[in-house]
């Protein structure tokens, strides 16, 4: 079992390799804004544990095994971000950063499949590592992703709680069938609902989850 | 006796009213709201009949004014019967509403309109069926051809008690409402509906019912709302299913302009064109009428006492109300009663939604570049405050057609176009920068679009005009005072001979701050009257239509650009406290007061630097 300060560390390590940055001590230092002593002793100890590897003066590399347990702590971190910017929360990193050392492996999976295994975090719209897994029965696509003349059932919408309530009053409700019948590249889509037709804007149709029919 | 109609938007409501009423109808405005109120009384039998046309919505969980007054005015007014209008060619939609209005536990007579419409649609409705699902009379009209209306009045004159019937729902809701119910000590509200209410989490007032909803929701896994509205559906449906049949429709002529209006492409184009037309209409027509009129109508009389700026605040006025009022209200109403602002708003909400508002802005957004005033008044087809705070308040910093004359003859004649077009485009810039900055910190959860899609109709011209008419009377009663005393205000100190001792006074702002001319704070004065005012009066005061005589070029960027972003003229701010009252207007004005000078100042810096 690593220590949060060590999965901190792997994650920030993965983050820089996420942006294809040279990954050296310095630079770590100043990401996670620690001193330069401390990641030192860190990355050596992680070294140790064949988490990563550090040829003095050279470049930090994860190793297989870091590698994993690093785009998992990432993975959490998203998804629970993701998950407080379906709460509505304005700062949702800190508080992820707090709950991502303390979710089980099976919480994360259940939260992927209730968001519906969302591809991007609304945080920063950076990928959400998959969890290995087949993800077609999680998989969910949004409202967004419909084109014109198919028809689509709702699964969930992720929105926040009063646009939730008028889209329910609407009759746009976990299992109602719809119709798209218009749609602007990157704009409003025009849904046929309870035999009228309803406008949504973009952003909103990003947050209902559909299921495709055929 | 007392009749309130009641239903969602477009189903042909204030048809209804206005057949109903004729010319005995009032308009105005709910009282602290901005919401049109409309009443009026008919005789019918020797009796009168006050009539009120409530706000079309779809239901009733106080999500905006409109639901909040509507909802309000059943329980506090308590109408001798409601009238629920109801679309024929949607009735799923429209039902939902009505099983709300039938907890309401008020004496209730269902119109089912657009029969003819439902006809050539190819839906059928067993009327006899569905008033004895309901119980309550369910009377069919055409209200455009004034079918039915006579046994609609006679059903609503019957019926004096409550719905017989209680639309019942799955086990563990009725489970949890009876529960609910047994806390319920007050009898101010109807028990069942309050019970529903609280467990929605919509309730008017607050009782501890956490437990029963929380037990609710385990019960059934989802949320207490979410599985009311569908409950409601799926009571809705069996309704619907065993009432309505539907025989292959055609595609209505309706339904193929619908298509063409929203295409992607042709319908871009058609609404680039739309608005060329609307641009048009209030560039030449309104400044040519405005111009013409103004000039005929002071010809008449001439002088420069005080009781002159009387007449020429009156004036004012009257050029605005004449050319653009009359014309945008009619234009309004045509919109809003064709169902085209709903396709407009559905092609340009990807590009308002850059400026945080969404496609609905379009209209008073763009209305704005004719006159500030109509921009401001069609601010009220935003739905939540918040975007119409946003909007309105974009919608004054939009440079209109008074402030165009200004920019073109004081910057244009001079410095040439290019110097024009660098200062829209740094009004734009601003007005992009301001609108992220109110998208941020205007308080309130930002809704994407979420708009019902009414089907395309012709308009009913009694309808527009009657609107027409009335929304001008209210905004002549509001606006007139404003602008006359504002006028007579103006004039009192040019009379007195303050103006000049004022100019001083702002001296440190135009000389020292913004490094104009002094002489320049005495046309600003009055700008606030008539923007136009500020270069015809600076032509006047200097005794030259050759601004560059008067001022360096930097000088006339710095003064042109401060006309253009300072204080709302009186007409706009008549528009605005009308909309949003003294204390957003006041807050308006202030802001793009100092705004303006601020930036003014700092702009002629920058100039310094060329």
């Amino acid at each position: 079992m690593l220590s949060e300060n060590e999965e901190e560390y792997l994650e920030e390590i993965y983050a820089l390799f996420e942006d294809r940055e040279k990954i050296s001590i310095s630079r770590i230092s100043e990401a996670m804004g620690v001193s330069k002593a401390s990641t030192s002793e860190m990355i050596k100890k992680l070294s140790e544990e064949r988490l990563l590897k550090h040829e003095r003066y050279g470049e930090i590399e994860l190793t297989e095994e870091g590698m994993n347990i690093a785009r998992n702590i990432k993975r959490k971190h998203r998804l629970l971000e993701s998950f407080l910017h379906f709460l509505g929360k304005k700062d949702v990193h800190n508080e992820a950063c707090k709950l991502e050392h303390g979710i089980s492996e099976e919480s994360a999976d259940a939260l992927c499949k209730f968001l519906g295994a969302p591809e991007r975090c609304p945080d920063d719209g950076k990928e959400i590592p998959r969890c290995g897994k087949d993800c077609s029965e999680c998989l969910k696509k949004t409202l967004a992703d419909i084109s014109t003349g198919k028809e689509t059932v709702i699964f969930r919408t992720l929105c926040g709680r009063k646009a939730s309530m008028r889209l329910n009053e609407l009759g746009l409700l976990p299992g109602e069938k719809i119709k798209v019948v218009n749609r602007m590249a990157h704009g409003p889509i025009e849904v046929e609902v309870k035999g009228t037709k309803v406008a949504i804007g973009y952003g909103l149709a990003k947050k209902i989850l559909v299921e495709e029919c055929e | 006796m007392r009749i309130a109609l009641a239903g969602n938007a477009n189903v042909g409501k204030s048809v209804i009213f206005n057949a109903l009423t004729g010319l005995h109808q009032h308009i105005g405005n709910w009282p602290g709201k901005t919401i049109e109120r409309a009443e009026g009384t008919l005789k019918y039998r020797d009796r009168t009949i006050d009539v009120i046309d409530l706000p079309g919505i779809y239901s009733l969980s106080s999500f905006s004014q409109e639901e909040d007054i509507t909802r309000d005015y059943i329980l506090n007014e308590k109408p001798d019967v409601i009238i629920n209008v109801v679309d024929a060619t949607a009735l799923e939609r429209n039902l939902y509403f009505t099983l709300q209005l039938l907890e309401m536990e008020r004496p209730l007579v269902i119109a089912l309109n657009q029969m003819d419409l439902a006809n050539t649609k190819g839906i059928d409705i067993n009327i006899k069926e569905l008033q004895e699902l309901l119980g309550v009379p369910v009377v069919p009209v055409v209200a455009i051809r004034r079918e039915g209306l006579t046994d609609l009045l006679e059903a609503a004159i019957k019926m004096d008690k409550k719905p017989e019937k209680e639309v019942r729902y799955s086990e563990a809701l009725e489970d949890a409402i009876r529960k609910v119910e047994e806390r319920i000590k007050t009898e101010k509200y109807p028990k069942r509906w309050l019970a529903i209410k609280l467990l929605e989490g919509t309730a008017p007032i607050s009782i501890d019912i956490e437990d029963i909803k929380r037990a609710l929701e385990d019960r059934i896994s989802m949320g207490a709302f979410s599985y009311i509205a569908s409950e409601r559906y799926r009571v809705v449906r069996e309704i619907v299913e065993s009432v309505q049949r539907i025989i292959k429709p055609e595609k209505s002529f309706s339904e193929k302009l619908d298509a063409f209006l929203t295409d992607p492409l042709t319908g871009s184009i058609s609404l680039i064109f739309f608005f060329i037309g609307i641009f048009a209409l209030i560039f030449f027509f309104g400044n040519i009428v405005s111009a013409t009129l103004e000039a005929l109508l002071l010809s008449f009389f001439t002088g420069d006492n005080v009781l002159y700026s009387l007449y020429e605040g009156f004036v004012a006025g009257l050029t605005i109300v004449l050319p653009y009022i009359v014309p945008f209200y009619l234009l309004l109403g045509i919109l809003e009663d064709t169902g085209y602002m709903a396709r407009a708003a559905f092609l340009a909400d990807r590009v308002m939604h850059k400026l945080g508002i969404h496609g609905k802005a379009i209209i008073p957004l763009l209305l704005s570049f004719g006159c500030n005033v109509p921009g401001c008044l069609g601010c009220r087809i935003m739905e939540g405050e918040r975007e119409r705070d946003i909007t309105i308040f974009l919608s004054t910093l939009v440079p209109c057609s008074a402030i165009s004359v200004v920019v073109m003859s004081a910057v244009g004649r001079t410095l040439g176009l290019a110097y024009v077009l660098l200062l829209y485009a740094l009004v734009f810039v601003i007005l992009f920068v301001l609108g992220r900055i109110a998208y941020k910190i205007t308080p309130g959860e930002a809704v994407g679009l979420i708009m019902e899609m009414p089907n395309l109709r012709k308009p009913s011209i009694s309808v527009v005009t009657k609107q027409t008419y009335h929304r001008t009377m209210d905004f002549i009663e509001i606006a007139f005072p404003i602008i006359i005393a504002g006028s007579l205000f103006v004039g009192a100190l040019n009379h007195y001979g303050l103006i000049e001792p004022i100019a001083g006074f702002f001296s440190p702002v135009t000389e020292g701050w913004l490094l104009i001319p002094a002489l320049t704070g005495v046309v600003l004065i009055f700008g606030v009257v008539r923007k136009e005012l500020t270069v015809t009066m600076l032509f006047t005061l200097y005794g030259t239509t050759e601004l560059g005589a008067i001022m360096s070029a930097p000088q006339m960027l710095t003064f042109t650009l401060v006309v253009m972003l300072y204080t709302p003229c009186l007409s706009t701010m008549a528009a605005l406290l009308k909309e949003i009252g003294p204390k957003r207007t006041a807050r308006i004005v202030l802001f793009e007061t100092f705004f303006a000078i601020a930036l003014g100042g700092i702009f002629a810096r920058v100039l310094m630097l060329f």
